[in-house]
């Protein structure tokens, strides 16, 4: 329904692009590029990846027979030949048969994935980056409802949960929907995902759906029994959001007191419960010289995984706007980030896309290399695989899923709304013109467009639109952008000095625009119903503030 | 020429490589992509020509000639038979063994063929990240706002300049095998 209204938002006048300022890099090519490239390849997949009536494909049942002692003789013997097929690629290959068999063949998700990539590639050909027919990833904010009041929350959390919220009959029926599309990871995030009364059903039909699961929390409802709970329901990974080492400024940053103490305490239950644990910070720039000593805590509590959450400026964390790194500091902390994941104690992963650049700027040819959200990797082969997957996933790979159903490009975009899961299928909502323009990398400003690491990286398309108001706008955050750095710093300096007008060109113009058109297009349908709650009052807000800036100038 | 050019920097040990050999979407929980696995390239240097082939072709050839010489010549006395194919099998072994000679060559070339052009990418590679980090810390030097970030940017100047000196020193000394 908003479709025809996201091509709107996407400017289509040429963007003004920078002299390039990165040295071409060499091309890494493998030969499964040029096999995978080739039309009979494609429609191999398209076969081998086409659902039949058990939601399952050749593939999947492919990789499920393969070496099961389970099965029966017949069954054995009927993909005996695959079989052999499959050990002789493995021989040839000198990878080992059970590793394989444990990371690969066994491993519902991954097995899920690579039908997924299959299915991508089948249907749009190998592209760089690749565009996927289903999301890899999703990240679902179960609830509007939190138990903190964070000062950086980019989802506007409150106490009580929306009026709008999907029943748990509307939830389950997504996630069926999401197996049917091979989706095979979920994060669920919030508001405060742990205070969603039907969490534990919608685990549990991920369970059934063999979806893996991952959960985003503050940590403070991180009780044994919860953490025994969460394993229990198959919950894979959980990330936990710490700010600081320094209890007073977490306090500070989550609006309550001893929310610090709880949260560590969360940690360490969540890692002796045998969850794979992570922490997440987010640095800004009171708190980014202390990058080492926070891997070294996260470290030291049993994690597993270190997760810098990019500072991107929505909801409450406008108000903070000031506290963003600059290029130069987020260049340092990526540096730092980079020699944690070389170092190879802990696995680093950052929500900022520079951070595969970084990796790649700063790290040994033959070094970890990180593959944006998707983790890490070694030497030449993660940079061609990077090249596909790498970088900001945006209505590529990913994408946001609200707790009113509405479906955005991420978490951190949430003024634009690419459907409503409520009125049409997430399948087709996920194959939308917006989405089509982001996994397009050629068309984007300043010096995103031009970069030699735009495969990599592609700049944060959320720090964009926050910034400019244009989605494929330049990430004012990268140092290669430092000219538009500046000219918006000096534009927000006008800005502090009275220039009340600055400000919609400078945060608001996007909003502002995304707001009016999903009012006219709501308007013109008669049909309010499509508007939320949160949308009405920001309109509200909006209205309000118009009023008060016009009569400023009168 | 050989093994692509080492960076400068301090490389991981090669059992942690092997630890770390898949991506793992750790954003999401350890799960691996063996498709990382997958994509890997086994490359061997190619062997010499060996004796051993030969004479197992010369045996061969030897056996098979003279089994259709004691065939075709019935009559004829049976040293003959030994002795009529001797001419044909030496010159099928020689020709044989000039095959083996120029096979081995052709895939000896290609293989320094491969490792040439993977020790220009591998120079290209670190050249160009080491410009770039070059650049990148420059313009931060000039945005940055204390003595201690300025330092941090300047040191990282000089890591990037010393990674791109030791690379074209290896190329300038004709050894880039490290």
């Amino acid at each position: 329904m908003y479709l025809g209204s996201s091509k709107n938002r996407v400017m289509t006048h040429a963007r003004p692009q920078t002299a390039r300022l990165t040295a071409p890099l060499p091309q890494s090519h493998h030969i499964l590029e040029d096999i995978l490239a080739h039309s009979i390849t494609r429609r191999v997949l398209a076969w081998m990846t086409r659902r039949d009536s058990d939601g399952k494909c050749f593939f999947m049942r492919l990789c499920e027979n393969y070496d099961n002692p389970q099965a029966d003789f017949w069954t054995r013997l009927k993909w005996s030949v695959p079989n052999r097929i499959i050990d002789l690629g493995l021989w040839k290959a000198k990878l080992e048969k059970q590793t394989m068999k444990q990371r690969l063949f066994h491993h519902p998700p991954t097995v899920m994935a690579l039908t997924l990539t299959a299915k991508s590639i089948a249907t749009y050909g190998l592209t760089v980056p690749q565009r996927y027919t289903a999301p890899m990833f999703p990240v679902w904010n179960i609830t509007q409802a939190c138990n903190l009041t964070c000062q950086h929350c980019y989802q506007n959390a409150h106490h009580r949960p929306d009026d709008d919220e999907l029943t748990t009959e509307e939830k389950l029926n997504l996630i069926d929907q999401m197996g049917d599309d091979f989706v095979p990871f979920v994060a669920f995030a919030g508001g405060e995902p742990l205070v969603a009364p039907d969490l534990w059903q919608v685990l549990e039909r991920c369970r059934d759906r063999g979806i893996h699961v991952t959960l985003a929390t503050n940590g403070t409802l991180l009780t044994p029994d919860m953490c025994a709970r969460l394993k229990a329901a198959n919950v894979k990974y959980v990330e936990v959001s710490l700010d600081s080492i320094d209890p007073e400024v977490h306090n500070a940053f989550r609006g309550q007191p001893k929310s610090w103490e709880r949260t560590v305490q969360g940690i360490r239950n969540c890692v002796a419960s045998g969850i794979k644990t992570g922490m997440a910070t987010c640095f800004t720039r009171h708190t980014a010289h202390k990058v080492d000593d926070t891997v070294k805590f996260a470290l030291d509590l049993g994690c597993k995984t270190f997760s810098h959450f990019n500072f991107i400026p929505v909801g409450r964390g406008k108000e903070i706007m000031q506290d963003d790194l600059t290029p130069g500091q987020r260049e340092l902390l990526l540096r730092r980030l980079q020699e944690h994941l070389t170092e190879g104690k802990i696995t680093i992963v950052s929500t900022a896309p520079q951070f595969g650049r970084a990796c790649i700027t700063y790290g040994p040819e033959e070094g970890l290399f990180a593959t944006g959200h998707a983790g890490r990797g070694p030497g030449k082969k993660t940079m061609v695989l990077s090249r596909y997957i790498g970088g900001c996933g945006t209505g590529r790979c990913y994408c946001a899923i609200q707790p009113n159903g509405i479906i955005t490009p991420c978490v951190y975009i949430s003024g634009i709304k690419v459907g409503d899961v409520r009125r049409q299928s997430f399948h087709e909502i996920w194959n939308n013109e917006l989405f089509d323009t982001l996994s397009d990398r050629e068309d984007r400003g300043d010096h995103c467009g031009v970069c030699t690491y735009r495969n990599y990286c592609g700049g944060c398309r959320a720090r964009a639109l926050a910034y400019t108001g244009d989605i494929q706008a330049g990430d004012p955050g990268c140092i290669y952008n430092l000219h538009q750095w500046r000219e918006l710093t000096a534009a927000a300096e006008l800005h502090e000095a009275g220039d009340q007008d600055i400000e919609f060109a400078f945060t608001g113009a996007g909003k502002a625009a995304n707001l009016v058109q999903v009012a006219a297009a709501a308007a013109r349908r008669g049909d309010l119903t499509g508007m939320t709650e949160r949308d009405k009052r920001e309109i509200n807000e909006l209205g309000a503030s118009l009023k008060s800036q016009s009569s400023r100038f009168n | 020429m050989a093994e692509p050019i080492k960076s400068s920097q301090g490389d991981s040990p090669p059992e942690l490589r092997r630890a770390e050999a898949q991506a793992t979407l750790s954003a999401i929980g350890d799960v691996s992509i063996a498709a990382s696995d997958a994509v890997g390239q086994v490359t061997e240097v190619p062997r010499g020509t060996r004796w051993l082939p030969l004479l197992g072709f010369l045996m061969a050839i030897y056996l098979l000639g003279s089994l259709a010489a004691i065939y075709t010549l019935k009559s004829a006395p049976w040293v003959q038979a030994f002795v009529a194919p001797l001419p044909l099998v030496l010159a099928a072994t020689l020709v044989f063994w000039r095959r083996q000679v120029w096979k081995f060559r052709a895939r000896d070339w290609q293989f320094k063929e491969k490792e040439c052009r993977n020790a220009l990418n591998s120079l290209a590679h670190e050249t160009a990240n080491g410009l770039n980090a070059i650049r990148a810390n420059l313009a931060g030097l000039k945005e940055a706002d204390s003595s201690r970030v300025a330092a941090e940017h300047m040191q990282l100047v000089e890591r990037a300049q010393q990674r791109v000196e030791a690379a074209l020193e290896k190329v300038a000394a004709g050894q880039p095998r490290s």
